[in-house]
C-alpha cells in the first residue's frame, strides 16, 4: 500500500515519472505479449514435433511389422527396432503380441515395470517421468484378388496381429522448451532495456527546459517579475521561453500600470467612503428621528387609547349609574342617549386603535389552546338577544367534525365572529342571521377552520362588494346614517384573518342577502378531550325550524347518545308515545306564532309526564312568558337561546339525576376531604356544597397549608386548587405523591379556570383523577366526590346549588377585592400578579351568570394573558361598572324581598 | 498395364485349320438359321443379378446371339427384380448367367436344355455331383476359370528358362492337379504342388516353395487364395524374386507376373454361340463343362523390371500365346 502510495505521489509530481511510463509501458506490455505469445508457440511447436515424430514412426512400425509379427520374426523385429532407434530423440520401441505380451522390446526401451502395458495405452501418447509412449496396433491387410468377387461372401475381418510401442525421449524436449523461454526473455529484457534508456535520454532531454521553464513561471507566480526563461533548445520549447519572457515582461508593465491606476481609484474611494460615511450618520440620524417619531405616535395611540377610553368609560358608567336614579322621563332619555353615544364613541376608539395596531404591524397573533365551540358559543350568546329582538332567527350549526379544541388566537377569532355576526344583524332586518362552522381536510396534514356567516339581509352590489374591505368605506354612504359603524370592522377581520394565514370571500346579491367564508389554517390538530360524561337519552328535540333543528342536533350529538327529532306537533306526540323520552326539548322559533307555541308549551309542561327544558329567546323568557306561568312549572327549565353546549349539558344532567328510576341517593359521612383553595369564595363555596354531603373537611389557604395538612392526616380525597400563592396545587401534589406521606395515593381532584393552558402544560393526566374547570358544576363535582369515596349513588337535589345559600355580598365584595389588586398590579405592570388576580376572578366569575361579568372577565383574562396592557384599564372600568350595576340590582332585589 | 482385348475369332482352337473348320461350322449356322422355317426360337435368360459383369455378359450374349440368330426371341428374367418370371419357363432353351440363375434352373427340373454361363469350376461340379438333381445331360455351362494348361503355357512363354514350378492346392483346385501335372509334363516343367489348408500357416507353406522354384502358378481356390493369404505369396515371391502367374486381373495389378483370365464379354459371346448352336441343331446339344473359349492376357510390367524379367509387349505376347496355343492344338 506504501508503495502503491508511493507510485501515485511520483506519478503525480514527476513528469519525467509519466513520460517514462507513457514511452515504456505500451514498449513494455507489447513486449510482454511477444514474448509469452512467441514462448507458447514455440512451446507448443516443440511439443507438437515431438508428438508428430513419435506418431510416425509409430505408423511407420505399424504398417512396415505386420509380416514380421505375422511370422513372429525376431530377426526381422530387432531390425526394424534397430533401424527405428537410430532416429532422434526415440528412446525404445517394444512390440507386443496380439494379447499384448511382449514379444520384443529394444534394451533402452524403459522399465516394464515402470509402465503398464496390459491395457491399451489410448490414441494420444502416454507422458512418464521423462518419455513419451505412443502405440499404434498392426492389423492383418488384406488385397484383391478376383475380378469379380462374389458380394454375397461376408468380408474378412481386420485381425489385430500385435501392437508397436515407441518411447520418445521428452527430456531433449524439454531443454529446448526451457532454451526458448530463457532466449525469448533474454531478448525482451534487453529490447526493453535498450527502449527505457531511449526514453529516459528522451524525457531528460524534454523534461530539462521545461524544468527550466517551470521555475521561471514559478518565480513569476511569486511575484519576480523580473526573472526570465533561458532556454535555448531551438526548439518548440524555446519558443515558448520567449513567449513566456514577453508575457513577463508585459504582465510587469501592466502591473505598473495597474498599480497606478489603483493608487488612483483608492484616492477616489476613499473620497466616496468618507462622503458615505458622512451620509450613513445623516440617515441614520433620520431612522432615529423616524423611529422616535413612530414611538412617539405609538405612545400618542396609547395614550390617547388610555385617556379617552378612560373618562369616557367613567362617562359611561356615571350616566348609567344616573340612569338607574330617579329622573323624571325626559332627563333618563337623555341619560340614554348620552349612554348610547358614549358606546359609539368607545367603540369608534377601540377600532381605530386596533386598526392602527394592525396597520403597524405591532399586532400579533397568539397561538394558544382555546375552545372553539366555546368561544363562538359566548359571541353568539352576547349577540344573540339583539337579533332575536329585531325578529331574527340566529342559527348556529358546528359541524359534527369539528373539534372543541383547536390552537389559535382566541381573540382574533372572538373579534371576526363578532364582527361578521354582528354586521349580519346589523345589515338583516327580516330573515335569519346562520353561522356554520366546519373544518375541511385540504391534504392528509393540512386542516382548514371554514366560518360561513350568511343572512339574509339587504346584500351588496358588485361596486359594493369591491370596496367593503377598505377602510373607513361603507357600501353605501346612506349606511353610516341608516346602520351607523365607522367602516372599519371588516379590515380589520381582514387584516386578522390574513395575519393567521386565512382568506375571506363574500358573496352577496343586493337585496339578496350576504355570505361570508372565512377559511383559516389550522396550524396543529390538539389531542381532544375525552368525550365527558354523556347522557343516554333518548332526548327529543322538537323544533319546526328545519335549520335550526339541525343546528340543535349537531350540537347535542356531542354529549347525548340518542336523539329523536320532531318537525310538528303531531311527530312530537307519536314520538313521545314511541319512544318514551328522557326529556323533550322544546326549541322556540321565531318563524312560529308566538300563540301556537305558547299552545305547545302548555300542553307539554301540562299534560306530559316528561321533563320538559324550553330553549327560548331571552326576551320571550322575560317578556312573552308569564311570571307565573315559568314559576307555576318548577320541573320544567328554561334556558336561553341559543344555550351552550355546557348549559345543555348541565341542564340534561340536572333532569337525569332527578328523574331517573330507581332514584338513590347517597352521602359522604366519614369521608375525610382536604379542601386546598387560597381564594376566600371559591372555598366558600366548596365548604358550603361539601356541608351538605355530610363529610369531614379541613381547609388549606395555599399549597404548604395542603403539604402539611397531608403530613399528618390520611384524607380519602384531595380537593386542591391548581393556581395557589406559594406552592401552586401541582407542585404541592406532586410532593404528597413522592415524599412517605400517608397521602401518597389518595385521589385528587384538581379545579382549574383555565384548563386549557393548564391541561396543556402542565397537568399530567397520571398525576391527578380529575379535572374540573372553575366555576365547577356542582353535579360534576359532587359525581366525582362519589366516585373516588366509592359511595353508590347520585347526590340528593338538596345538596346542589350551594351558591345560591350564599349571599351575593360576599360575591361582589371578592370581585371588587380582586379587580382591586388587578388595578394595583397593573399600576405596577406587575404580569404575574396579574395573571395570579385574573385567575382567581375568572374561577368565580360565572358562579351566579350575572350580566355580562363572566364575559367580560374572560375578555380580561386573555388579555392579561396576551399582556396586551392598553386595553386592560378600560375592562377593569367596565367590569367595575358591571358589578356596581349588579350589585345595585342585587341590592333593589333583596330590599324588595324585604320589603314584601 | 495393359489388358489386351482379343481380336475376333482367336480361340484356344486357333489355327488355319480351325479357322477353316469354325469358318465352316458359322457359315452353316447362319445359312440354316436364315433357311429355316418362320417359327422363332425362343430363349429364357436368367440372370443371377444386377451387377455389372452379369450385365456385360447379358449384353454381349444378347449382341451375339442376335446376330447369328437374329429371329429369336429372348425373355431375360433377372433374379430379385420385377422382370422375374418363375417357372415353368416355356422357352425353347434356357441360359443363366451366375451361380443364383443356374442353382435356380437346377432346382427347377425344367428338363428343359440348360447352358450356364459365368459360374466356376467348383461351382458347376457341386451342381452336377447332385444326384438327386435328374436331367443333369441337358445341362451345359461355360466356366469362367482358365484350364490349367493354359496358365502353364503363359509360364512357359514367358520364362522360358524356367525349369522348375510351384503350386499350391485346396480342396477346389485340388481336382484339377492331374491336368496340372499333365500340363506341366507337356510343358517341360518340374512340379511341386502342396496342398494348404486352413490350418496351416500359409508363409510356412509357401516360403519354401517361393524360395526353390522358378515360377510360382497361383490357381483361383477361394479357400487358398483369399485376400489375407494371397499377399504372402505375392510379399514372398518378391523377397525371393520368383515370379508368380496369376489367374485375375486383379492379382497381376496386385504384384503377380502375369494372368491369363476371362472376361464376361467373352463368356457372354462363346455362351451366345453355344445357344445358337443348340436352337439350330437340338440334337447336337453338348452338354457338360465348356472352359471359355476366349481368353485375355494381362502382364505387370512394375514387376517384370522389379524382378528383372524382359517380357514382350502384349501385343507381341498374345500373338506368341496364340501360336503357341496353336501348336499345341
Amino acid at each position: 500500500m506504501t508503495i502503491l502510495a508511493w507510485f501515485q505521489n511520483t506519478l503525480k509530481r514527476s513528469l519525467q515519472a509519466r513520460l517514462l511510463i507513457v514511452g515504456s509501458l505500451p514498449l513494455l506490455l507489447i513486449t510482454t505479449l511477444l514474448t509469452t505469445t512467441n514462448i507458447y508457440i514455440r512451446h507448443n511447436d516443440i511439443t507438437t514435433a515431438m508428438n508428430q515424430s513419435g506418431r510416425r514412426m509409430v505408423d511407420h512400425l505399424s504398417r512396415t511389422a505386420e509380416f514380421a509379427l505375422y511370422t513372429n520374426n525376431q530377426p526381422l523385429l530387432i531390425n526394424m527396432a534397430y533401424s527405428i532407434e537410430q532416429m532422434p530423440n526415440i528412446l525404445g520401441i517394444a512390440f507386443l503380441d496380439s494379447s499384448r505380451r511382449m514379444l520384443l522390446s529394444s534394451a533402452s526401451f524403459p522399465d516394464a515395470e515402470a509402465i503398464n502395458l496390459a491395457l491399451p495405452l489410448g490414441i494420444d501418447p502416454q507422458q512418464y517421468e521423462h518419455f513419451l509412449l505412443f502405440e499404434k496396433p498392426v492389423f492383418s491387410t488384406t488385397i484383391e484378388v478376383e475380378d469379380y468377387p462374389d458380394n454375397e461372401a461376408p468380408p474378412v475381418a481386420r485381425k489385430t496381429l500385435g501392437w508397436v510401442v515407441v518411447a520418445m525421449d521428452i527430456t531433449t524436449a524439454h531443454k529446448q522448451q526451457r532454451d526458448v523461454v530463457f532466449t525469448s526473455i533474454g531478448i525482451a529484457t534487453g529490447v526493453l532495456g535498450t527502449a527505457f534508456l531511449l526514453a529516459l535520454a528522451l524525457s531528460r532531454s524534454v523534461l530539462i527546459p521545461i524544468r527550466k521553464l517551470t521555475a521561471t513561471i514559478t518565480a513569476l507566480q511569486q511575484g519576480n517579475l523580473n526573472a526570465r526563461a533561458l532556454v535555448s533548445t531551438g526548439d518548440e520549447l524555446s519558443v515558448l521561453a520567449t513567449g513566456i519572457n514577453h508575457l513577463a515582461e508585459s504582465v510587469k508593465r501592466s502591473q505598473s500600470n495597474l498599480e497606478k491606476r489603483v493608487h488612483t481609484a483608492t484616492l477616489g474611494l476613499t473620497n466616496a467612503l468618507e462622503e458615505l460615511k458622512l451620509k450613513n450618520a445623516a440617515f441614520q440620524q433620520a431612522t432615529m428621528e423616524a423611529e422616535a417619531a413612530n414611538q412617539a405616535k405609538g405612545d400618542f395611540l396609547a395614550h390617547m387609547s388610555h385617556e379617552l377610553r378612560t373618562p369616557l368609560t367613567a362617562i359611561q358608567g356615571f350616566v348609567r349609574l344616573l340612569g338607574q336614579s330617579p329622573l323624571d322621563p325626559n332627563d333618563k332619555n337623555y341619560c340614554q342617549i348620552i349612554e348610547r353615544a358614549s358606546s359609539q364613541l368607545l367603540a369608534i376608539i377601540n377600532d381605530i386603535l386596533e386598526y392602527s395596531k394592525l396597520q403597524s404591524g405591532t399586532q400579533v397573533v397568539i397561538n394558544e389552546p382555546y375552545n372553539l365551540l366555546e368561544c363562538i358559543e359566548q359571541v353568539v350568546q352576547l349577540l344573540a338577544p339583539g337579533a332575536h329582538h329585531k325578529g331574527l332567527e340566529l342559527y348556529c350549526d358546528f359541524a359534527p367534525n369539528t373539534p372543541a379544541l383547536l390552537i389559535g388566537d382566541t381573540m382574533a377569532i372572538r373579534q371576526i365572529m363578532m364582527n361578521l355576526i354582528g354586521n349580519a344583524i346589523k345589515f338583516t332586518e327580516q330573515g335569519h342571521v346562520a353561522i356554520h362552522i366546519s373544518i375541511t381536510q385540504e391534504t392528509a396534514h393540512h386542516n382548514n377552520l371554514v366560518i360561513v356567516v350568511s343572512d339574509t339581509g339587504v346584500g351588496m352590489s358588485p361596486n359594493q362588494q369591491d370596496t367593503i374591505f377598505d377602510a373607513f368605506v361603507q357600501a353605501d354612504t346612506t349606511i353610516a346614517r341608516r346602520f351607523g359603524g365607522t367602516g372599519l370592522g371588516l379590515p380589520i377581520i381582514k387584516a386578522y384573518i390574513e395575519l393567521m394565514g386565512g382568506t375571506i370571500h363574500l358573496d352577496s346579491n343586493l337585496g339578496e342577502g350576504t355570505r361570508c367564508r372565512v377559511i383559516l389554517p389550522l396550524a396543529q390538530r390538539l389531542p381532544q378531550p375525552s368525550p365527558t360524561e354523556t347522557i343516554p337519552g333518548p332526548i327529543l328535540l322538537y323544533d319546526t325550524d328545519e335549520q335550526n333543528r339541525k343546528a340543535s342536533h349537531h350540537l347535542l350529538a356531542r354529549i347525548v347518545n340518542v336523539i329523536i327529532e320532531a318537525a310538528t306537533f303531531d311527530a312530537m306526540i307519536d314520538a313521545l308515545a314511541e319512544h318514551n323520552p328522557a326529556a323533550l326539548l322544546i326549541n322556540w322559533s321565531l318563524n312560529e306564532p308566538e300563540h301556537q307555541q305558547m299552545a305547545t308549551l302548555e300542553y307539554a309542561l301540562n299534560k306530559l309526564s316528561c321533563p320538559v327544558v324550553v330553549q327560548a329567546p331571552l326576551h320571550i323568557i322575560h317578556e312573552q312568558l308569564p311570571a307565573d306561568f315559568i314559576n307555576d312549572h318548577p320541573t320544567a327549565s328554561f334556558i336561553t337561546k341559543p344555550a351552550s353546549l355546557g348549559e345543555l349539558r348541565s341542564t340534561l344532567l340536572q333532569i337525569e339525576l332527578t328523574t331517573t328510576k330507581n332514584h338513590r341517593t347517597a352521602n359522604l359521612n366519614g369521608i375525610q376531604i382536604l379542601v386546598a383553595e387560597d381564594n376566600e369564595f371559591s372555598r366558600l363555596l366548596l365548604c358550603t356544597l361539601l356541608d351538605r354531603t355530610g363529610c369531614q373537611y379541613r381547609q388549606a389557604h395555599n399549597g404548604r397549608e395542603a403539604i402539611d395538612a397531608c403530613l399528618d392526616t390520611a384524607f380519602d380525597i384531595l380537593l386542591i386548587d391548581l393556581h395557589m400563592p406559594e406552592i401552586t396545587g401541582i407542585e404541592a401534589i406532586r410532593e404528597i405523591r413522592q415524599t412517605n406521606n400517608p397521602n401518597q395515593n389518595t385521589p385528587v381532584i384538581i379545579l382549574t379556570a383555565d384548563m386549557l393552558m393548564d391541561v396543556q402544560q402542565t397537568i399530567s393526566p397520571l398525576e391527578v383523577d380529575y379535572i374540573l374547570s372553575k366555576p365547577f358544576d356542582e353535579t360534576q363535582l359532587l359525581q366525582a366526590l362519589f366516585q373516588l369515596s366509592g359511595r353508590d349513588g347520585a347526590p340528593a337535589p338538596q345538596m346542589l346549588d350551594s351558591a345560591a345559600s350564599i349571599p351575593k355580598q360576599h360575591y361582589f365584595a371578592e370581585i371588587d377585592r380582586l379587580l382591586d389588586h388587578l388595578h394595583e398590579a397593573f399600576t405596577t405592570r406587575d404580569i404575574e400578579a396579574m395573571r395570579e388576580f385574573c385567575h382567581q376572578l375568572a374561577g368565580i366569575a360565572a358562579v351566579y351568570h350575572l350580566g355580562d361579568l363572566d364575559e367580560q372577565i374572560t375578555l380580561l383574562h386573555s388579555l392579561v394573558r396576551a399582556e396586551e396592557l392598553n386595553r386592560i384599564e378600560g375592562i377593569i372600568m367596565h367590569i367595575r361598572l358591571e358589578t356596581a350595576k349588579l350589585k345595585q340590582a342585587n341590592d333593589n332585589s333583596s330590599n324588595s324581598s324585604q320589603v314584601s | 498395364m495393359l489388358a489386351i482385348k482379343p481380336r475376333e475369332g482367336l480361340t484356344k482352337d486357333s489355327g488355319s485349320g480351325h479357322r477353316f473348320f469354325w469358318g465352316l461350322t458359322w457359315t452353316l449356322i447362319t445359312f440354316l438359321l436364315c433357311s429355316s422355317p418362320a417359327q422363332a426360337a425362343t430363349v429364357r435368360l436368367l440372370v443371377s443379378g444386377g451387377q455389372p459383369y452379369y450385365r456385360e455378359v447379358q449384353q454381349h450374349f444378347t449382341e451375339t446371339l442376335l446376330d447369328l440368330s437374329p429371329e429369336t426371341t429372348i425373355s431375360v428374367s433377372v433374379l430379385g427384380s420385377d422382370t422375374m418370371q418363375s417357372a415353368p419357363w416355356p422357352e425353347d432353351i434356357i441360359v443363366t448367367i451366375g451361380t443364383p440363375a443356374t442353382e435356380l434352373a437346377h432346382q427347377n427340373h425344367t428338363g428343359k436344355k440348360t447352358i450356364a454361363l459365368f459360374i466356376t469350376t467348383d461351382v458347376w461340379h457341386r451342381l452336377t455331383d447332385d444326384h438327386s438333381n435328374p436331367g443333369t445331360n441337358a445341362h451345359a455351362a461355360v466356366v469362367i476359370d482358365q484350364t490349367p494348361y493354359r496358365i502353364l503355357l503363359l509360364a512357359r512363354l514367358l520364362l522360358p528358362k524356367a525349369s522348375t514350378i510351384a503350386t499350391v492346392m485346396g480342396p477346389i483346385s485340388g481336382s484339377s492337379l492331374t491336368d496340372l501335372q499333365q500340363s506341366a509334363k507337356e510343358l517341360n516343367f518340374t512340379l511341386t504342388a502342396n496342398t494348404l489348408d486352413e490350418k496351416d500357416n500359409p508363409v510356412a507353406t509357401l516360403s519354401p516353395l517361393l524360395k526353390n522354384n522358378d515360377v510360382f502358378v497361383a490357381l483361383p481356390d477361394s479357400a487358398v487364395f483369399n485376400r489375407a493369404i494371397a499377399k504372402w505369396a505375392l510379399y514372398l515371391g518378391f523377397r525371393n524374386h520368383t515370379p508368380i502367374i496369376g489367374f485375375s486381373k486383379a492379382y497381376t495389378d496386385a504384384g503377380a507376373l502375369a494372368s491369363i483370365y476371362t472376361k464376361p464379354s467373352d463368356i457372354g459371346r462363346y455362351g451366345a454361340e453355344l445357344s445358337a448352336k443348340t436352337l439350330l441343331e437340338p440334337r447336337t446339344f453338348d452338354g457338360g463343362l465348356h472352359h471359355p473359349r476366349y481368353y485375355t492376357l494381362h502382364s505387370n510390367t512394375a514387376v517384370a523390371r522389379a524382378l528383372n524379367i524382359d517380357i514382350p509387349d502384349q501385343t507381341t505376347l498374345y500373338r506368341m500365346y496364340e501360336a503357341a496355343l496353336a501348336t499345341e492344338q
